[in-house]
């Protein structure tokens, strides 16, 4: 403080600087703890929807804005194609093409990789800073550093936006968050500026994530709470309409969205609120000229009107096919058994489980628990603004429980009103009682002023009275204000610990690159993805089509550049689970597919040697699922499991599933890893069929070192017009001897990864 | 001797004879029998399924057949506690009507096998989950399919309308079914709905009064938040149980991270109020007077402390790793 006084600063300036640092050091931090990934494996591209945002970044840095906003790319969804700058929320590329740009432009010569990899840490540093301003018209701007601090480190948000996770959250956050505070400050201050403002934010936040219907209908949803409340104002109606006419006319320039904000259901509320507020602006407007009883029969009259002719129309227009009914995704978060009956696709997401409550602990820490505390002040101020609050929390917390994902989107809300609770204790328990005793207030709270009236009854008198000690001796010890302040500080602390540790336990994996531990602690990297991508890359004709469940589709065409069926993008079911029946069929069925859609290889990931679990057999179910939904005479996943209804790999599978494609690709030649004993499978637990598994119209072209990846290549149709199967049985019987000698030969290669014995 | 010798083959004969005859009654009574019988049972109230005794299925699932039987394997003892099975049981009901309205003799029967008359067939089926259907087709189809196919009810869904497609689409006959409209449901909503408005008249003040007042609003904007942050609706969506048990007793903290039981969600919910609670009685607690200002915010520091402290162990020992612990 002396040092600052030096500085002839008053001490508004000296405050407004001491938030300025701690606002940056919790930017910094917010940063840094996003950086395990990096230095723990190296700058990669995380998963698999990062993939392809990195291959569209790379291909807008490459050939420009235009050829990008016209991209159709053919070596996706092969044959169908995909036109990606109309399928694709572009904000996320255009944000670090611009950034790389500008780096270039000041000689940083920044590859546009490390650009994508620290994109979302960069982030989230502004949204701490978001924050920091939500929370500060909340309350003030200690509730800011808190809700600031707290959004930095918070799992929940880190989840999303580590280092190398490069996808639409890792910038959508900051700008729903943004966006709500611009609406809070135009809603405040009834400005068209920032309303305007607020919807430029929204367009940006619409071109970056298709989560922003959030916001299209948390607004509204809020304008109409504060109709119903007798709040609205020309403040709201300033606001509202700035946000809403701007907002909507820009977000329909992004391709994806275009005329969906007038023909969705998704976005009828925000139009509906947008005609309800001229009404209501309409009335007063009348009131102010109409006399009292005229007004009230036309004010009746009116609202009728306007309320039931609104319905009918949009009912009519419903019905009629011009508004879209809501779409698949949004009507699961209603009806949540919709999408296991209807869209297994989307059911089969893992991030599109319910969360079960320690889930919403281990991502939010003790804010979980004190979040309802939050809300609590929020109802006592009420304020516009803290309507707010209660509604984004109510909205965003059903979300939460019935998608995993979705608790992105609570994370937000629950820092700031956390935030809002721990500041509010502070400012009570922080703030001097001297000062309560030298305004005169004879029963200061905890008995301080023993002087003028020697209590016996407190606590500090109750404790020196039992043990014989001084009061102020105890009074030094037992004090409610340091013992509040210390359990809140030591719980803070203990949160930070938790973030850190829950961030660099689980969400720091790159899940291209995996990480186990030797028996000595000793780090052992296990990079089987990029060793098989990099031989497809390198191994394969440039127009290679590679056949592989959609989850893989990403990566194959960002790290190897070679032509894929289905990939991340799930939008056309019907070729998914096209794939997903040529994995579940026998051979010959599986060979016409592969045929018919030119396939040249077929990519599998199989985790039997290491326990890999989330390799191929374990997702089987789900391809059969997709496929049994398109063919139910043709794929029935009954037939998948033994008489007693269990999914098994061993002698007692069903022939079915002994025969499907997926089984005999994972088991080829498995066993002979084994040197001739029972050969285990480490995810399932359990040894795999004992006779050979025998392959006749696919061979394999390559296998990583710890059998993750299984390349093979799909045989071309047999010269003299023999089936596969036969032809290869007659090669077998001619030429046995030479077989065996060259598989043995491999076999020794191979083996490194397998037993050392037999190699010997 | 010599005769004894002599006549033993024809007693060998004679008895396989006699054992031929006996072994094909048993095991297949001549298909037109079996749909008489199947008929002579079906006219007492032919639009529900047949109860079959363990006798029945055997006779009635023993080829050559000359009609498509569907069993429903099921267990409607209220001491098995099958929730699903006594759900399907109406609609396997109104399945069985619609066909029977459909008038078209001698092609299809359903039957119903309860566990407790035929606990050796459930045995030997190695029936593991019920209620599941087992449709036994013609021996002659035209398919030339002979073996049974089953129907998992828990799994492929335990509505009338799934059921009736899936026997459409096995069975290929037309069973017709229609949802029928649930008059019972209409005419109460449109009751519910004017009393609502006739109440809505009468206390139109008071119910006003309520819907103005801030604290129902907060209560229940609370209780909802609370509800939905300790996992109310995971338990809805994976239909989780009330409370576990283990070794008899019963478990209300579920194994596992990710696993929880429907009690355990409230205790948590509970906690959750109970912590808010105290902190926001601890910011109150300052400024009042008197014994709750000398002793409300120590006291409820520490229900504070102890109750943050007691989810986070709850916590630690679901997530088996863990590292961290408040006061234990």
């Amino acid at each position: 403080m002396a040092g600052l006084r030096l500085l002839n600063l008053t001490r508004e300036s000296q405050l407004s600087w001491l938030r300025v640092v701690i606002l940056s050091g919790i930017g910094i931090l917010a940063f840094l703890s996003r950086l395990f990934s990096v230095i723990r494996f190296e700058s990669i591209i995380h998963e698999f929807d990062p993939w392809f945002n990195y291959r569209a970044t790379q291909k807008l840095t490459e050939s420009g804005f235009y050829d990008f906003w016209n991209w159709f790319d053919s070596s996706s969804w092969y044959p169908l194609g995909r036109v990606v700058g109309g399928t694709v929320y572009p904000g996320i590329m255009v944000t670090a093409g611009i950034i790389h740009r500008i780096l270039n432009a000041l000689h940083f010569p920044v590859h546009i990789r490390e650009v994508c990899v620290f994109l979302a840490p960069a982030f989230s540093a502004l949204t701490a800073v978001a924050a920091y301003l939500l929370a500060g018209e909340m309350k003030d701007s200690s509730a800011g550093l808190l809700a600031a601090a707290f959004i930095g480190i918070a799992p929940g948000y880190i989840s999303r936006s580590v280092a190398g996770s490069y996808d639409n959250e890792a910038i959508a956050i900051f700008l729903l968050v943004f966006v709500f505070y611009l609406w809070i400050r135009a809603l405040k201050l009834g400005s068209a500026f920032w309303g305007s403002l607020c919807g430029l934010f929204y367009f940006y936040m619409v071109s970056a994530w298709g989560g922003y219907a959030f916001i299209t209908n948390l607004i509204p949803l809020h304008v109409l709470a504060l109709m119903a409340m007798g709040r609205f104002s020309s403040r709201c109606y300033v606001a509202y309409s700035s946000w809403y006419a701007l907002g909507t006319l820009a977000s329909m320039q992004i391709p994806f969205v275009g005329f969906q904000p007038v023909r969705t259901s998704e976005h009828m509320a925000a139009l509906g609120i947008f005609g309800l507020c001229q009404i209501m602006a309409f009335t007063q407007f009348l009131r102010s000229l109409l006399p009292a009883r005229t007004f009230q029969v036309l004010l009746q009259a009116a609202a009728l009107l306007a309320f039931g002719g609104g319905l009918a129309a949009l009912i009519l227009l419903t019905t009629s096919g011009f508004i879209a009914p809501w779409t698949g995704r949004f009507y699961s978060l209603w009806d949540t058994g919709y999408a296991k009956k209807y869209i297994p696709i989307i059911a089969s997401v893992s991030e599109h489980q319910p969360t079960a409550w320690p889930s919403f602990m281990f991502d939010l820490g003790f804010l979980i628990p004190i979040f309802p505390a939050g809300i609590f002040m929020c109802f006592q101020e009420l304020r516009d603004e803290h309507v707010f609050v209660i509604l984004y929390a109510v909205t965003a917390s059903y979300f939460a429980g019935v998608m995993v994902r979705l608790m992105l989107t609570l994370t937000p809300i629950v820092c700031v009103a956390s935030a809002l609770a721990v500041s509010k204790l502070l400012d009570v328990y922080l703030k001097d009682s001297n000062a309560n005793e030298a305004e005169g207030d004879p029963s200061s709270t905890n008995g301080d002023n023993a002087a003028t009236q020697p209590a016996e009854d407190d606590p500090v008198g109750l404790i020196s009275k039992m043990l014989g000690i001084p009061r102020h001796y105890v009074r030094s010890v037992v004090n409610t204000r340091w013992l509040v302040v210390g359990s809140i500080a030591w719980i803070m602390v203990m949160f930070a610990w938790h973030c850190t540790w829950v961030t660099s336990n689980a969400y720091s994996s790159p899940s291209v690159v995996l990480a186990s531990r030797g028996p000595d602690g000793s780090q052992h990297l296990i990079d089987d993805f990029r060793e098989a991508y990099y031989w497809l890359w390198q191994n394969t004709p440039e127009d290679a089509k590679v056949m592989s469940w959609w989850d893989y589709g990403y990566q194959i065409a960002g790290m190897a550049n070679r032509t894929t069926l289905v990939d991340n993008n799930t939008w056309n079911n019907t070729h998914i689970a096209t794939v997903g029946k040529a994995m579940s069929s026998p051979e010959d069925k599986s060979y016409d597919i592969m045929v018919k859609h030119d396939v040249d290889y077929v990519l599998i990931i199989f985790g039997g040697l290491i326990g890999y679990s989330g390799d191929d057999i374990n997702k089987f179910l789900w391809m059969i699922r997709i496929a049994e939904g398109i063919w139910p005479n043709e794929v029935i996943e009954r037939n998948f499991f033994t008489e007693r209804g269990e999914y098994r790999v061993d002698d007692e599978a069903t022939p079915t599933m002994k025969n499907s494609l997926m089984y005999k690709m994972s088991y080829y030649r498995f066993q002979d890893l084994y040197g001739g004993q029972q050969a285990i499978d480490r995810v399932r637990g359990t040894p795999i069929q004992s006779s050979k598994v025998k392959l006749t119209v696919v061979e394999e072209a390559f296998t990583s070192e710890n059998f993750i990846v299984r390349i093979y290549k799909v045989k071309k149709p047999d010269e003299l017009g023999r089936s596969l199967e036969s032809a290869q049985t007659f090669d077998e019987g001619k030429r046995r001897r030479k077989t065996a000698q060259n598989k043995s030969g491999k076999r020794s290669r191979k083996s490194r990864a397998g037993s050392k014995k037999q190699s010997e | 001797m010599t005769l004894h010798r002599r006549r033993l083959p024809l007693a060998a004969i004679l008895l396989c004879a006699v054992l031929l005859v006996f072994s094909s009654t048993v095991s297949g009574a001549p298909a037109g029998d079996k749909l008489d019988q199947l008929n002579k049972r079906l006219s007492s109230n032919p639009s529900s399924p047949i109860t079959l005794s363990q006798k029945d299925y055997e006779l009635f699932t023993s080829k050559p057949r000359n009609y498509s039987l569907i069993v429903v394997l099921t267990a409607m003892q209220s001491q098995l506690n099958c929730h699903i099975c006594r759900d399907f049981e109406p609609e396997l009901k109104d399945v069985t009507a619609a066909w029977a309205r459909q008038k078209a003799p001698n092609t299809l029967f359903f039957g119903v096998l309860d566990f407790k008359d035929a606990q050796a067939t459930f045995q030997s089926l190695q029936v593991r989950t019920v209620p599941i259907v087992y449709y036994f087709p013609p021996t002659a189809s035209a398919t030339g399919k002979v073996e049974p196919e089953t129907y998992d009810v828990p799994r492929k869904g335990k509505d009338a309308e799934d059921f009736a497609n899936w026997v459409e689409a096995t069975a290929h006959v037309k069973i017709g079914y229609k949802k029928p409209l649930n008059y019972a449901a209409i005419f109460s909503a449109l009751l519910v709905v004017m009393l609502v408005i006739v109440l809505g008249k009468l206390f139109s003040d008071n119910i006003l009064w309520v819907l103005q007042n801030k604290l129902v609003w907060m209560a229940l904007g609370l209780v909802f938040v609370i509800m939905m942050t300790s996992a109310t609706m995971w338990n809805s969506i994976r239909g989780a149980e009330y409370v576990g048990v283990r070794n008899g007793q019963p478990e209300v903290i579920a194994p596992g991270f990710g696993n929880q039981y429907v009690v355990e969600t409230q205790v948590v919910g509970l906690m959750y109020g109970l912590v808010s609670l105290s902190f926001v009685g601890m910011v109150h607690a300052r400024e009042a007077k008197g014994v709750l200002g000398q002793w409300g915010p120590l006291v409820l520091l520490g229900i504070f402390m102890f109750l943050l402290s007691w989810l986070f162990a709850v916590f630690k020992r679901k997530n088996g790793g863990y590292p961290f612990g408040l006061l234990f």
